[in-house]
């Protein structure tokens, strides 16, 4: 076998199965080991590491808000029992009078109202937990709100794109009654939805890793905050 | 109270690895270095995520430096310790050898 067509499709694998890291220089320093002397099969073990590496802690960035969006829209069932009376109008008669669109749009509303605010709800207790454990101190209101509003759109576009796939004659999120909520359709229909909402509103407002500027290195650089040298130790 | 940042031991390691490479320290010395003092090989990539995180923890900073053609034309990353990051070595070491003072007669046995 010839090494050099699988080192470069390896090589290609690394610097783009990246998962929001720079893997320039670590792509440079294997393939500077492999022509000193190191083998093939070191270089794709190494690769494979790296990109299995990149694997995990992106999993782990993205377990919590996974875990917690699914586990919260788990939830909704006892949200529409707790808000009944409260959140959807009981008797719509009056808006049907209106016509259309503004009788589509205000059912339409009130059909999405209790999972938006689910939803919202989540988000505040989610931010709450994170504040409380002092995991984050950088939430700004602009993110905030953004969070908010793609909330509502992504629940939206996820809601229609649902029901048109699965062929439901009438789009209406008030459709999701306790009674058998679990069967696997209520689950595809609202759950999906809903946790999807959630999850993308999570990840916009949570702070982003800051992705660090880094200078080209001059020769006999005499660095302002490093070190250079154990003399100091 | 004053909030501590004590190292674990792979981030312990390779800071004392970079203090010691000085200036030239970038991937494969880095790595070689490594390898050496633990005797086994390391994984270059687990190299490049522990120092990722220290560099966000600002304890390492880091260059790009000068592209080669063993390197593909890659240029290499060089890494230094920072100032925060050499307090962070000399507290952890502080906390070590109280600790290793503190133990009982296994010290002997331990040695």
């Amino acid at each position: 076998m010839k090494p050099a067509m699988p080192v470069g499709l390896a090589t290609w694998m690394l610097e783009h199965l990246t998962f929001g890291r720079d893997n320039e220089s670590l792509s440079g320093d294997l393939l500077e080991e492999l022509r000193g002397g190191r083998s093939a099969g070191w270089y794709f073990r190494q690769v494979s590491m790296a990109i299995g590496i990149g694997v995990c802690e992106a999993i782990r960035k993205y377990a919590s808000p996974l875990l917690f969006s699914a586990g919260w829209s788990a939830l909704y069932p006892l949200w529409r029992f707790i808000g009944r009376n409260r959140l959807v109008h009981p008797a719509p008669d009056r808006w049907v009078a209106l016509g259309w669109p503004y009788s589509t749009m205000l059912d339409l509303a009130a059909g999405i109202l209790p999972a938006v605010t689910f939803v919202w709800l989540g988000l505040v207790i989610y931010l709450l937990l994170l504040l409380r454990l002092r995991k984050t101190n950088e939430l700004s209101s602009f993110r905030v709100l953004l969070g908010l509003s793609t909330s509502l759109s992504v629940l939206l576009a996820a809601t229609i794109g649902l029901f048109y796939y699965l062929k439901r004659p009438v789009m209406n999120v008030q459709y999701v009654a306790a009674e058998g909520f679990y069967s696997i359709f209520h689950i595809c229909a609202i759950n999906i939805p809903l946790t999807l909402s959630l999850l993308v509103a999570l990840l916009s407002i949570l702070p982003r890793t800051p992705r660090i500027a880094r200078k080209r290195r001059t020769p006999h650089a005499n660095y302002e905050h490093g070190t250079g040298s154990n003399s100091i130790l | 109270m004053r909030e501590h940042n004590y190292l674990g031991e792979f981030e312990l390691i390779l800071l004392l690895t970079l203090i010691r490479l000085g200036d030239e320290a970038y991937g494969v010395p880095l790595s070689r270095e490594l390898a050496l003092m633990r005797g086994r090989d390391v994984s270059i990539g687990s190299v490049y995520a522990a120092l990722d995180r220290l560099e966000l923890k600002g304890l390492v900073a880091s260059s790009l430096g000068e592209s080669t053609p063993e390197r593909g034309g890659r240029a290499k990353r060089y890494f230094r310790v920072t100032e925060q990051g050499l307090r962070s070595v000399h507290e952890t070491r502080k906390v070590l050898s109280k600790l290793w003072k503190s133990l009982p007669s296994v010290k002997e046995d331990l040695a």
